[in-house]
């Protein structure tokens, strides 16, 4: 399975973990907390994330603090490069759907 | 095709603008006709491996339109709506633009679609995206929503602003 920052952007709670975990680093009984999911859900996508490189885990005594890996999240930075492609992607239909477009007149010539 | 059109995207740091630009080899009126037909934009404008999909569209003075993109399977990953301002054949469309899926309303984009006639037969677009904040517009071009990836938490945003 993929395992990339967009990925992980890619879920919804996922991205409210994201968010939260922003703030401050959290354990994953307190991140559940804000959520109507399992704490064995939150679990998955923790894992997931963790995965996907975009949160580290940090031992204190018994309990295990959930952070963001700041250094990953820049890679949205990206984004544009991402939304450019988009667009270039669609441009390039339309030149296609421009030439299909101009054809009957030229033909009826 | 003879020469290869760059598209262009510039979106300013801390700016709520989003200008995307690309030359066409088709007359205005072609590339006009392209962007103000449901039956034409359901052709280009998805994604790779998505589909466009109009529940309305009517590209007029004072029209309105929806539209979602679908995954291969049929699926829904987002919608959009938005009301037509204006409709100046084939210089300029109007419109507003939000995205149905967030759970908070009123992030709503104003978008300016400019068709200038250059020589030879070509046409220069430029596509003008005013958002209501930077947060908005820094989550349009960084969310990617039409992937299906959704967007991005608002401090999250913040953050990349600020460069952490």
């Amino acid at each position: 399975m993929r395992r990339d920052i967009f990925q992980a952007i890619a879920d919804p709670t996922r991205r409210a973990i994201i968010g939260l975990i922003a703030l401050q680093a959290m354990t994953p009984n307190a991140l559940a907390e804000n959520f109507q999911t399992s704490r064995q859900a939150i679990s998955k996508h923790l894992r997931i994330l963790t995965e996907c490189k975009l949160v580290k885990q940090e031992q204190q005594g018994r309990e295990i603090y959930y952070s963001l890996e700041i250094k990953k999240m820049k890679e949205i930075d990206k984004w544009l490069e991402q939304y450019r492609k988009i667009w270039e992607n669609r441009f390039s239909k339309l030149d296609n759907l421009l030439t299909t477009m101009q054809k009957p007149k030229s033909t009826k010539k | 095709m003879a020469t290869k059109n760059q598209t262009i995207v510039t979106a300013e740091k801390g700016k709520q603008e989003v200008f995307i630009i690309r030359e066409f080899d088709a007359p205005r009126e072609l590339v006009f006709k392209a962007f103000s037909n449901v039956e034409f934009l359901e052709q280009f404008f998805a994604p790779q491996n998505r589909v466009t999909k109009y529940e309305y569209g009517n590209i007029h003075d004072n029209g309105s339109y929806k539209y979602s993109t679908l995954d291969e399977n049929g699926k829904i990953l987002c919608t959009f709506k938005g009301v037509i301002h204006e409709v100046a054949a084939p210089e300029r469309i109007i419109q507003t633009a939000e995205f149905a899926g967030l759970p908070i309303k009123g992030h709503v984009v104003l978008e300016k679609i400019t068709f200038e006639s250059l020589p030879n037969n070509r046409t220069k677009l430029t596509i003008h995206d005013v958002c209501m904040s930077v947060a908005d517009r820094d989550m349009m071009v960084t969310s990617d929503m039409e992937r299906g990836l959704g967007e991005i938490f608002n401090h999250l945003d913040s953050l990349l602003l600020k460069g952490f």
